[in-house]
């Protein structure tokens, strides 16, 4: 599924002995994996196995322990001068942010904005990116996740899964290297779920580098290439899809795919 | 059952039952009203003619435009301040948040007479004299007795002010607390900047919450510009006491000056109607 992106192959992330605590209790322990660029990783695990925070490591919006997230090729978060790592300033971790697109379990649309404004807000806000341009943009991926009739409705007037389309365009009209998902279709009942499954596949076959938290099968199986699966926030496996669900290596992992299989 | 269903569709009246009780209620309390009017009508308590004569004299036109620029300015320091200590308070700086938060104590604990009386009669003796200068060079911004600076409007736009800000914080604070925390992350991982994100997302959302106290507080504020007679500011109500105590027409002044701050809370709610429709609820 990394068919078109001439660059594939090169790393888009790379996590190097992540830890995080949150008063004492270790919610990473010393979590390492590599993302190539094009690749669509599917992040499965128990409910509190640390997936969340995982993700929230990667754009920063968690600070840290230690080890280091790259982001590619860039460092997340500290800049290395001489032997040591200097924290960047607030400006520039936001820059960094720029890239990296997110995707919520809440969707997170800006409820004081239309459909259309929530996708030119960060264009226009974060990027400086001229109106006109902007939402001609934003138009285009209204479009692309099925909802050009709706760039003037408010998030209230949306269905879960329309809302969560228009927050996956929102995060592609930054142009992200990468897009982490974090959980986007628990929210959703089933049938509404489906929507935003077809729109996660169409950018895997595009060749978007995506990480995705999630307990839906249908996108682990469907769009991932690879799996990593996490318990009690460690690494447990980290395999080629085909072979995660016919030949499960871990204990855990072979339990959770009899209950969600 | 006595219902025929073969005889096809027979036009159903639906009789409302009707409310006897709240109409009773209704018709005794209008007459209260008509019998207080008309006792009060023969008793001939308000002469209407002296009423509209001093309705628009130019010595109470002078105290209710006093009210309002003293109650409009006063609120514009609350607002400032209320947002100042509120991001403060917010900000996850222990220094910050305490100083904020010890403001708010202080400010909202004592009475606002007290607080007028402080800066008025107080404050220029603590500071006699006010020299700002900017250091190193020559450059003096003012160079005054504190007396001279601290004016009867001066002391009440302070004292009405901060003690209104620190309201106003805890109000602003509520609003921007009540913002689901998601909206954060959400405009955090786009990339924005904390000012972006206050400024595009949150006060924004905010404003919906606030919106409707700060209306509130505002009313109160005009009405509470009252409290400034005790420093000699010449104010509605002491405007109007001065003209009732020579001639003894204390129904129609008085009612005179509650007309007008009836006028200015009218104003003030047709302006939070207004940016209740600038920022709806979604
Ligand atoms: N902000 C936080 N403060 C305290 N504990 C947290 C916080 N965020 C997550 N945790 C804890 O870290 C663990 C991992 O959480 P999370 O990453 O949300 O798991 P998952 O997304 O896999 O369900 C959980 O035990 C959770 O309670
Ligand atoms: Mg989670």
């Amino acid at each position: 599924m990394n068919a078109s992106n001439t660059d594939s192959g090169e790393e888009a992330i790379r996590v190097e002995s992540v830890q995080k605590a949150f008063a004492g209790f270790r919610a990473l322990k010393d979590v390492s994996f590599n993302v190539r660029n094009g690749e669509v990783i599917a992040l499965l695990g128990p409910s509190g196995s640390g997936k969340s925070t995982l993700l929230r490591c990667i754009n920063r919006l968690e600070v840290i322990d230690g080890g280091r997230v790259y982001v590619h090729g860039q460092l997340i978060g500290y800049q290395q001068r001489g032997g040591d790592l200097h924290e960047m300033s607030d400006a520039a971790i936001s820059a960094q942010r720029r890239s990296i697109g997110m995707v919520f379990q809440s969707f997170n649309l800006f409820r004081h904005m239309t459909a259309l404004q929530n996708i030119m807000s960060g264009p226009v806000f974060v990027l400086k990116a001229p109106r006109a341009a902007a939402e001609r943009r934003a138009r285009e991926l209204l479009d692309k996740v099925g909802l050009a009739d709706k760039a003037h409705s408010y998030p209230t007037e949306l269905s879960g899964g329309q809302q969560q389309r228009i927050a996956i365009a929102r995060a592609l009209a930054m142009d992200p290297k990468v897009i982490l998902f974090d959980e986007p279709t628990s929210a959703l009942d089933p049938e509404l779920s489906q929507e935003v499954v077809a729109a996660i596949k169409t950018l895997a076959e595009e060749g978007q580098t995506m990480l995705i938290a999630t307990h839906e099968m249908a996108i682990a199986q469907g769009c991932a290439d690879r799996v990593l699966f996490m318990v009690g926030g460690e690494l447990v496996e980290d395999a080629a899809a085909p072979e995660f669900f016919s030949s499960p290596q871990h204990e855990r992992s072979r339990q959770f795919l009899a209950r969600h299989t | 059952m006595s219902i025929d269903m073969a005889a096809g569709p027979v036009e159903v009246r639906i009789i409302r039952r009707r409310r006897w009780g709240a109409w009773l209620l209704g018709a005794v309390v209008l007459l209260a009203i008509a019998i207080i009017v008309v006792a009060g009508a023969r008793a001939r308590i308000i002469d209407v003619d002296v009423f509209f004569h001093y309705l628009t004299s130019g010595e109470i036109l002078l105290g209710a435009w006093s009210a309002i620029l003293v109650g409009t300015v006063s609120m514009a320091v609350a607002l400032t301040g209320g947002l100042v200590a509120a991001l403060m308070r917010l900000s996850g700086n222990p220094i910050l948040s305490s100083v904020s938060a010890t403001y708010v104590y202080f400010f909202r604990g004592t009475p606002m007479l007290i607080q007028i009386l402080f800066w008025y009669n107080a404050f220029p003796t603590m500071f006699p004299y006010l020299h700002i200068a900017i250091p190193f060079t020559d450059i003096v911004v003012v160079s005054e007795r504190m007396p001279l600076v601290i004016t009867p409007f001066v002391a009440a736009v302070a004292g009405l002010g901060l003690a209104e800000g620190a309201y106003m914080s805890e109000i602003i604070r509520g609003g921007i607390l009540a913002v689901d925390k998601g909206q954060q992350a959400a405009a955090r991982a786009l990339g924005m900047t904390q000012s972006q994100i206050y400024g595009r997302v949150v006060i924004p959302q905010a404003a919906r919450i606030i919106i409707p106290a700060t209306g509130n507080q505002y009313i109160m504020l005009l009405k509470s510009t009252s409290l400034a007679s005790v420093i000699g500011f010449l104010e509605l109500l002491r405007i109007t006491q001065g003209i009732y105590s020579a001639n003894f027409r204390v129904v129609e002044l008085l009612a005179v000056a509650a007309f007008w701050y009836l006028a200015m809370a009218a104003i003030v709610t047709a302006i939070q109607t207004l940016l209740e429709k600038v920022f709806p609820v979604r």
